[in-house]
Order: C-alpha cells, then sequence, then structure tokens
C-alpha cells in the first residue's frame, strides 16, 4: 500500500481532495488483517467460502473498511489530528481480494471546534468513498479535528 | 428471553453487555499497523505520542472494535464450531429471521485507545421497525453501543443499523 500524501499547511478548502489511498487487495493481505483483527470468519479469507455467499472472491470485513478510512485521514492530516468520528459508513457491495482498490475523500465542511480537553481547532468533515473497478462498494462520512 | 423491544418511536432497552478479550497491548498494536500498512508515528513512537499529549503510544481509533471482541473461545467452553462468526452480540440475540445484514455503521470517539485499556460494551437497541424489502419480510433494528474502559469512562459510542429478516422462498419473491 502507498502512503496518503500529507496536506498542505492552513485550514483545508471545501471541496480539497483527501487522498487517494491506493492498493492491490490481496488474499494475503486480508489474511493479515484477519489475524490482526480477529475477525476470522471464512468469507474474508477464503475464496471458496466466500463465492459460496454470492461474492467473486473473499472480500474484506468491516473493521478494514473502518481502519483504511483511519489510515486516509490521519496520513493526510499528520498525527496532530484526532479522528472524532467515522460513519454513517454504508456498505453497497463487498470489497474483493484480487482487484485494485482506492480509497478518496472530499472535504464537505469546515468548522471551529473544541476537543473535550480545551483545545480549538478545525472539524473537517470528509465524504469518503472506496472505488474498485467500476464500483463504489462503500461510502461514508467522517469527521477529524485539526489543531488551530 | 429478549425483552421487550421499543418499536418505531424509539426507546432504549439494554440488551447484553460484553468484555474485550484482553487488554489492549502493545503487541496487539504493533500486529494490527503491521497488517494495514499504518504509517502514524502515535502508534509506535514513544516520543511523538507524548509530544502530541498522550502517555505513550496509543492504539488505531479503528482498532475499537478489535479490542472490544470478546472471546472465540475460552477454557470450559464446547469446541468452537466450524465456520465460526466473530462474537459479537448482533447474531445472538434471538432477533427474528434467519438472515441479518448491517445497514449502517457509525462510529463516535471520544477518548484515546490507550495500552492497558479493556473494553466493556454495552447494547442497547433504541429503535424496531418492521419492513418488507425486496430480500424477505424483517425487522431494521437500531442499536446503539457504548464502549467504556476498565475506570467507567466512556471511550466511543457506535450506532449500527441491521436488517434481520426471514427471505422469501422463490416463489414469494417479488417481480
Amino acid at each position: 500500500m502507498t502512503a496518503v500524501a500529507a496536506r498542505p499547511g492552513g485550514p483545508p478548502d471545501v471541496g480539497a481532495v483527501v487522498g487517494p489511498l491506493p492498493m492491490f487487495l490481496s488474499l494475503q493481505r486480508l489474511i493479515m488483517v484477519s489475524g490482526a483483527n480477529l475477525d476470522y470468519a471464512m468469507p474474508h479469507v477464503d475464496n471458496e467460502a466466500a463465492r459460496a455467499g454470492g461474492a467473486d472472491s473473499a472480500y474484506a470485513d468491516i473493521m478494514f473498511v473502518f481502519t483504511m478510512i483511519d489510515r486516509l485521514l490521519l496520513e493526510w492530516a499528520g498525527p496532530s489530528a484526532v479522528i472524532r468520528r467515522i460513519g454513517p459508513v454504508k456498505m453497497h457491495d463487498f470489497v474483493l481480494c484480487g482487484f485494485d482498490l482506492s480509497v478518496e475523500g472530499t472535504v464537505t465542511a469546515v468548522s471551529p471546534a473544541r476537543l473535550a480537553d480545551g483545545r480549538d481547532g478545525l472539524d473537517v468533515e470528509v465524504d469518503v468513498r472506496f472505488v474498485q473497478r467500476d464500483r463504489r462498494p462503500v461510502t461514508g462520512q467522517a469527521r477529524v479535528w485539526l489543531p488551530a | 428471553m429478549m425483552p421487550e423491544l421499543p418499536g418505531p418511536d424509539g426507546g432504549e432497552v439494554v440488551v447484553a453487555t460484553t468484555l474485550g478479550a484482553e487488554e489492549i497491548s502493545a503487541s496487539a498494536i504493533r500486529r494490527y499497523v503491521e497488517a494495514h500498512e499504518m504509517t502514524c508515528p502515535l502508534y509506535s513512537d514513544p516520543d511523538v505520542a507524548r509530544q502530541y499529549g498522550y502517555d505513550g503510544p496509543i492504539a488505531p481509533a479503528s482498532m475499537l472494535l478489535t479490542a472490544a471482541m470478546p472471546a472465540y473461545w475460552s477454557p470450559g467452553d464446547p469446541p468452537l464450531a466450524p465456520g465460526a462468526l466473530p462474537p459479537f452480540m448482533w447474531t445472538r440475540l434471538g432477533l427474528p429471521g434467519s438472515e441479518m445484514v448491517t445497514a449502517t455503521v457509525d462510529l463516535e470517539f471520544l477518548e484515546p485507545l490507550r495500552i492497558g485499556d479493556r473494553i466493556e460494551t454495552t447494547y442497547k437497541i433504541v429503535r424496531t421497525t418492521p419492513k418488507r424489502t425486496r430480500v424477505g419480510d424483517g425487522l431494521f433494528v437500531d442499536f446503539e453501543l457504548e464502549f467504556r474502559r476498565q475506570d467507567g469512562t466512556l471511550v466511543a459510542l457506535e450506532r449500527t443499523s441491521v436488517y434481520s429478516y426471514t427471505p422469501f422462498a422463490e416463489s414469494e419473491r417479488p417481480a
């Protein structure tokens, strides 16, 4: 997987592009992910089990989806940022192994916000989409806080 | 036995409480970061983590559901059946219908996940809405989950909607 380009300095503009986070989603990657996130459901690690359920190949679980959104936001925003919300996320279709995958976002709103610990900054709302072949199997929103 | 659930107008019924199988550990974070190729230094570099106001390395926010997952099997349990699903409560509540799909998931993060934290989850059903869809007759069930660490601090909230349904027989399927 290639790292996400860090955002330029200053407050982001509405319409700014976040990412992309491109990758080839291999079966080996899904097996590594299963071992780390503890989702051992067979359709996530076995092509035959996935095909028995109607998918074309083994497919990613919801925790992988959330984690790729986490990566997209923090690699773009940097370690001073705080992920406040991921969601609502809608799964429209399977995120399949054996194909390229791109996770992308667009800034939709920027507003002043204060964290519970009193730090002031900006809440940045991002529309997120997973793109695979000609499909968008996942869409959703997320919010990340940036320091002032 | 399942308590009476709130209907379309909403309410709140606690249906389950679970405990994560283990504390968040540096090794679990390392495996998670490796598998997902996460480059953020907050997960591994104590100096960087302290520079940004944390006591030490933290877990990725998205690792919440892994940290909250109960054990698949513990000593004294019967053997794990082949094809076992992750031990989240969605499929263990006796909701009506034989099938279940997740419609939306929404996670709100309130506190960082720290090494040593153990996550307890409270499952609440806040709304149910009967609906016939193209796949069957069933119930949309709206959950709210509270995730707390061992000192009682609320660290995250989840709002999830699932559709629990009985598939149409082939002859009943809408055209």
